[in-house]
C-alpha cells in the first residue's frame, strides 16, 4: 500500500512552478501548514525542445547488444533471452504516456521488435546444429524458429522431435506443440497479434499433418483444434473457420476414450461456444433457432461420449443461460440512454439516435495508460465515424478522481469526460452516472444498487435503434469490426 | 531551545532541507514534480562491556529519498550523497528508473493522467480545457490541502547536548556499581537528533526536528548463571534515570542466579511492562484496516472485506491509544513518508475502535480526506494494582522481565501467534511469594489471546522501544502458554 504517499501527479505548471521555487518558509511549527511559496515561471530547460532532445538521446527502447549473451549458451536460455527482450519492450509500450512516452494507440500493425530478434539471432548462431541439440532442448530450438520465422530452423527440430517420438501420440503432441509456439506462446496478447497471418498460415498446414495421423494422435488433435477454433472466435475473427474447428472437435469427439485430459478441453469448449452461439447468431437470418440446432448436435456429441461434466445440468445452464440472454434482448428496441452528466459533441441527449450504429460501453477509469478496449474504441471511430457510428462510453462516478480528496459529482463528471475526450481523444459521448453509497458499520462506503442507470444493455444498437448485438465477455477487434459493418450495412 | 528554532549543524536544519529541496528540483527533467525526504541524524553512542567502555561515537548522516513524478509515473531514490553531484545522479536515476517503470498492474493508488505531450507548451495554453483545470485542481489539492499536525515538545538541549564526555561520565557510575557487586555489565547510551522533512515542488514543506535517547543495560553474574536486565527510551535525557536501571539490572541478575528447571506448561504470569510491550507491539504492527478487511489471517478480519471494528476483542479493561502530544509518549507528528499522525484511540474498553489506513484509502474507502496512519507508538490503558499485588494473588505463576527473539507462529488461523523466549529474570511464584528463580522457557501463545485473559493491570510506563514509543502497564495474565525450556539465561 505503501507508494509515493506525499507526491501526486503534477504537471508542466507544477514544474514551471518548481523550477524557479522561491523558498519562503513559514517558521512556525503549529498546525497552520508549513508551505512554499512558488514562482510561475518557465525555464527555457522545461520547454518542449529540451523534452523533446532528451527523448530521442535516451528512450528507453531495447536494443540489440543489450543482453550479455557471454552466458547463454542453451536453446532454452535463448529462449529467455527472447521472451526478456520482448517482455521489456511490451512494458516499454505500456509505459504511462508522459513527455517521452506518448500515448500508444495500440500494437495492431506492429511487429516483433528488430531487438528482440536481433538478440536471439545471436544467441543463436551460438548454439550447436539442430542434430547435435539435446532432446530435450528441441522444443526450445522449435520455438527459436517460430521467433525468428526461420522456417527452417523450425522443421529441422520438428522432424528430428518426429523421429525421436515412439507413438502416435507422442508425434502428434510434437505437432501441437508447434501449432501452440506458431499461435502464439504465453508472453501476452500483444505478442500473439505480431506476425499474426503467417503464424496462422503456416499453423493451419500443421493442423493437416496432425490431423492425418488419425486416431492415435486423438488427444493433442483435439487440442489443436481448440486452440485453433479460439484464434478464430478471437484475433482472426472468422465464422465459417470457426465453425470448420468445432466441427472438427465434435467429430473427433467420438475416438476420445472417457478419462483423456477431459478437463482441459471442457472450458475452451464452453468459451468457443459461446462465442460460436453469438457470432452465429449475429449473422444468420433465423438467428438462434439455427446456433441453437447446431449447439445441440455438438452437445449431443460430447454427451454421447459421457464425458462429465458436459452432460451435467450445469453444464446445460450455461449453455442455455447465454442462449435466452441473447434471445431475448437481441432484435429489441434499446431504452433511451439515462446518465446524470452527458458531454458529447452534439447536444442531443437521445441516444441512441436513429440512423446510427452505436456501440454502448463501459468506460474504465484506469491507471492512465491507454488501455486496449480504450485504444480499439479510437480505431474504430476513426475507421467509421464518418460512416455513421458512435460511442457511447458510461461511467458511474466514484466519489474522487484517482489520486484527488473526494469530489462532488459534477467535478468528477468533468474529469471523467476531459479524461477520455481530450486526453485519450475518443470522440465519444462520455455518459457520467452518479453513484449512490450506503456506509457500513465500520465506515466503509459501499456502492448501492443499481450500479448502473444505463437504461438497457450494453452492445451494439443498429440504425433502427434495436439491439444488433449484446456485449458479452470480451469480444475481440476483430469481431466488433465485422458486426458494426454488418450494422451499418443495414437498411 | 525552542523547536521553531533551527537547532544547530549537526543535522540539517529546516533551511537547509529547503534549499537541498531546492537543488534536487533544479536537477529535474522532463516535466512533472520533484520530492525529497529527508532523515539528518547525528547520534552520540556509548557501548560498553565487561565494566568497561568499549566504543563512543559520534555519526552523521543524511538519509535522502528524491523523487520523482512524472504526469503520474513515480520513482524514489536513495542517497545520502547531498552535494549536487549526488543529487543530480539521484534525479537522473529515477527518471530512468521512472521510464522503465512497469505499469501494467501496479498496486499504487496514483492511478491517473497527464496531459498530451504535444498539447501544452505554455501556461497560457493551460487555460483551454475547463476540464484540464478542474483535473489539475483535484490532482494538485491532494498534497496541498494539508493536513494539520500537532507540535508535540521532542527536542531536548539536555539530550542534543550531552557530548561523549557526558555520555562516559553517565555510564562509569554504572560500571562501579556493577563491579562493586561482583557482576559484570554491558549495555548501549545512544543520543540523537534528527531532522526530518518531506518536501516538494508541489508546495509540501513539511520539518520537524527531534532528539532521542535510548540506554539499555545487561548485567550478568560473572560464572553465567544469572542475568539482569532494564532499558528506556525517552526523547528528554533527563528522564532516563541509567542509575536505577542499572541498580534495577544488578538486582534482577542477583535474583535470577541459579535458576532450577520446571516444567513447561500454562502458567498464570505476571508480566513487567518491558514484556508486555514485546508482545503486544507484535500485534500493533498489524492494525492496518486494509489488511484486516482482506485477509483472513489478519487478527481484526471479520469475514470477506469486513474488520471486527466495533467488536470486543480484548479485556474490557483494555484501552489502546497515540497521541504525538501523549507527554510521555510524544512522537514526531507524521512518517518518514509525509503521512500525519492523528491522535488515535485504537481500542476503546475492549472493543477495536479504529485501524491504521493511508489517506489514499481514506478516500477511495472511507469518503474522508484524511488518513490514519499507524505511528506504531502506543499508550495501554493500566490499573493500580502493584507488581508485588499481583504476586501476592497468584497461587503459583511467573513473574517475567522480558521476552526476545519473537517471531511469528501460525497466522493462518488469525491470532498472530507469536513465539519466543523469556530472559533476564523470570522467577516462580508460590502461594503468593517469589519462591526461586527458574529456567526460561519458550513461549507459543497469541497476544490477542493474552489481553483476553488479563486478571490485573499495574500502571503504565515507558519502556524501551526505540522504534517508537510504548507506555504499557505490568499484566498478570492467566493460562499463558510456555512449551519447552530454554537453557539460556
Amino acid at each position: 500500500m505503501r507508494s509515493f504517499m506525499g507526491i501526486s501527479p503534477r504537471t508542466w505548471m507544477a514544474h514551471a512552478a518548481a523550477l524557479a521555487f522561491g523558498l519562503a518558509v513559514a517558521p512556525a511549527m503549529g498546525r497552520a501548514q508549513d508551505t512554499l511559496t512558488l514562482s510561475q515561471t518557465l525555464s527555457a530547460k522545461d520547454s518542449a525542445a529540451a523534452i523533446a532532445a532528451w527523448a530521442v538521446s535516451d528512450t528507453g527502447r531495447m536494443v540489440a547488444g543489450y543482453h550479455d549473451l557471454s552466458r547463454y549458451t542453451t536453446p532454452g536460455m535463448c529462449v529467455q533471452v527472447m521472451r526478456g527482450t520482448l517482455l521489456q519492450e511490451l512494458w516499454r509500450r505500456n509505459d504511462p504516456p508522459s513527455s517521452v512516452m506518448p500515448v500508444q494507440p495500440g500494437s495492431e500493425g506492429d511487429t516483433l521488435p528488430t531487438a528482440a530478434i536481433a538478440n536471439v539471432r545471436r544467441c543463436i548462431a551460438k548454439l550447436p546444429a539442430v542434430s547435435a541439440v539435446q532432446p530435450l532442448e528441441l522444443s526450445n530450438v522449435m520455438q527459436l524458429g517460430v521467433m525468428t520465422n526461420d522456417t527452417t530452423l523450425m522443421e529441422a527440430a520438428i522432424t528430428r522431435m518426429l523421429s525421436l517420438a515412439a507413438t502416435d501420440e507422442a508425434r502428434g503432441y510434437v505437432l501441437f506443440d508447434a501449432i501452440n509456439a506458431l499461435l502464439g506462446p504465453s508472453i501476452g496478447d500483444e505478442y500473439h497479434r505480431t506476425h499474426y497471418d503467417m503464424r496462422v498460415a503456416s499453423a493451419e498446414p500443421m493442423l493437416a499433418r496432425l490431423d492425418a495421423m488419425g486416431t492415435g494422435a486423438r488427444v493433442p488433435r483435439m487440442l489443436a483444434h481448440f486452440q485453433m477454433a479460439e484464434i478464430y472466435s478471437g484475433v482472426k475473427f472468422d465464422t465459417t473457420l470457426l465453425a470448420r474447428e468445432v466441427k472438427a472437435t465434435w467429430a473427433i469427439a467420438p475416438l476420445l476414450k472417457a478419462g483423456e485430459e477431459k478437463e482441459r478441453y471442457n472450458p475452451s469448449y464452453v468459451a468457443i461456444m459461446d462465442s460460436l452461439i453469438i457470432a452465429w447468431s449475429r449473422q444468420q437470418p433465423n438467428r438462434v433457432e439455427t446456433v441453437r440446432g447446431m449447439l445441440q448436435r455438438g452437445y449431443a456429441a460430447f454427451t454421447a461420449q459421457g464425458f462429465v461434466p458436459m452432460g451435467t445440468p450445469e453444464w446445460q445452464k450455461l449453455i442455455s443461460a447465454t442462449m435466452e440472454k441473447y434471445a431475448s434482448e437481441i432484435g429489441t428496441p434499446r431504452a433511451p440512454v439515462q446518465g446524470d452528466f452527458w458531454f458529447s459533441s452534439d447536444s442531443s441527449h437521445v441516444k441512441p439516435a436513429l440512423g446510427k450504429v452505436t456501440l454502448l460501453v463501459s468506460g474504465r477509469k484506469g491507471r492512465g495508460t491507454m488501455s486496449k478496449d480504450e485504444a480499439m474504441y479510437k480505431r474504430l471511430s476513426d475507421r467509421y465515424g464518418k460512416d455513421g457510428f458512435e460511442i457511447i462510453l458510461f461511467v458511474n462516478t466514484d466519489g474522487y478522481s484517482w489520486s484527488s480528496p473526494p469530489q462532488a459529482a459534477a467535478d468528477e463528471a468533468k474529469t471523467i469526460a476531459w479524461y477520455f475526450r481530450d486526453y485519450l481523444k475518443i470522440p465519444a459521448t462520455v455518459v457520467v452516472n452518479t453513484s449512490q453509497f450506503t456506509k457500513t458499520q465500520d465506515g466503509r462506503r459501499v456502492p448501492a444498487p443499481p450500479l448502473h442507470g444505463t437504461g438497457g444493455p450494453f452492445g451494439l444498437v443498429g440504425r433502427d435503434g434495436k439491439m444488433f448485438t449484446i456485449w458479452i465477455g470480451t469480444e475481440s477487434e476483430a469481431a466488433l469490426d465485422s458486426y458494426i459493418q454488418a450494422a451499418l450495412a443495414q437498411k | 531551545m525552542s523547536v521553531t528554532e533551527s537547532p544547530a549543524s549537526r543535522f540539517l536544519s529546516r533551511e537547509e532541507c529547503a534549499a537541498l529541496a531546492k537543488r534536487a528540483a533544479t536537477f529535474a527533467m522532463g516535466g512533472g514534480d520533484t520530492e525529497i525526504k529527508l532523515e539528518s541524524t547525528w547520534l552520540g553512542n556509548v557501548r560498553y562491556a565487561r565494566n568497561q567502555i568499549t566504543t563512543s561515537g559520534d555519526v552523521r548522516d543524511n538519509r535522502v529519498r528524491v523523487g520523482r513524478d512524472i504526469q503520474g509515473a513515480t520513482q524514489e531514490v536513495g542517497t545520502n550523497l547531498i552535494d549536487d553531484v549526488g543529487l543530480e545522479a539521484s534525479v537522473r536515476r529515477a527518471e530512468r528508473m521512472l521510464r522503465r517503470k512497469e505499469r501494467s498492474g501496479g498496486t499504487q493508488f496514483h492511478e491517473h493522467y497527464a496531459l498530451p505531450p504535444d498539447s501544452v507548451t505554455n501556461l497560457k495554453q493551460l487555460t483551454r480545457y475547463n476540464g484540464r483545470q478542474d483535473y489539475l485542481a483535484a490532482m494538485r489539492s491532494l498534497v496541498q490541502t494539508e493536513e494539520p499536525y500537532e507540535s508535540p515538545k521532542l527536542f531536548f538541549d539536555s539530550t542534543y547536548g550531552l557530548d561523549g564526555e557526558h555520555r562516559a561520565g553517565a555510564v562509569e557510575p554504572l560500571l562501579m556499581a556493577a563491579k562493586k557487586a561482583g557482576l559484570v555489565a554491558a549495555g548501549y547510551l545512544e543520543v540523537s537528533a534528527t531532522g526530518r522533512a518531506v518536501m516538494n515542488t508541489a508546495g509540501r514543506a513539511l520539518y520537524y526536528p527531534y532528539t532521542q535517547v535510548q540506554f539499555s543495560t545487561t548485567v550478568r553474574d560473572p560464572d553465567g548463571k544469572g542475568s539482569g536486565w532494564a532499558g528506556v527510551d525517552w526523547n528528554d535525557w533527563t528522564r532516563v534515570d541509567t542509575e536505577a536501571l542499572s541498580a534495577i539490572a544488578i538486582d534482577k541478575c542477583l535474583r535470577s542466579r541459579n535458576p532450577v528447571a520446571i516444567e513447561p506448561g500454562r502458567y498464570t504470569v505476571v508480566l513487567e511492562p518491558q514484556a508486555v510491550c514485546d508482545l503486544v507491539s507484535v500485534l500493533m504492527n498489524f492494525i492496518d484496516r486494509f489488511y484486516n478487511e482482506s485477509s483472513p489471517s489478519a487478527p481484526f478480519h471479520l469475514s470477506k472485506d469486513q474488520s471486527k471494528i466495533g467488536m470486543q476483542v480484548m479485556d474490557n479493561r483494555i484501552t489502546i491509544s497515540a497521541d504525538p502530544m501523549d507527554p510521555d509518549l510524544g512522537f514526531p507528528p507524521f512518517s518518514p513518508e509525509g503521512n500525519v499522525y492523528h491522535p488515535v484511540k485504537w481500542v476503546d474498553k475492549g472493543i477495536l475502535t479504529e485501524l491504521a489506513y493511508f489517506r489514499p484509502y481514506g478516500i477511495r474507502v472511507l469518503g474522508k480526506n484524511a488518513g490514519l496512519p499507524n505511528s506504531y507508538a502506543f499508550r495501554m490503558s493500566g490499573g493500580t494494582a502493584t507488581i508485588e499485588d499481583m504476586i501476592a494473588s497468584t497461587e503459583r505463576g511467573l513473574v517475567v522481565t522480558r521476552f526476545s527473539n519473537m517471531g511469528l507462529g501460525d497466522a493462518s488461523m488469525g491470532s498472530i501467534t507469536c513465539s519466543g523466549f523469556t530472559r533476564d529474570g523470570l522467577w516462580l511464584i508460590e502461594k503468593g511469594k517469589l519462591s526461586k528463580p527458574v529456567k526460561n522457557f519458550r513461549f507459543t501463545d497469541s497476544p490477542l489471546f493474552a489481553l483476553n485473559r488479563v486478571e490485573q493491570l499495574g500502571v503504565p510506563k515507558r519502556v524501551f522501544h526505540p522504534e517508537a514509543p510504548v507506555v504499557v502497564p505490568p499484566l498478570k495474565v492467566r493460562d499463558f502458554n510456555f512449551t519447552s525450556l530454554s537453557e539460556a539465561i
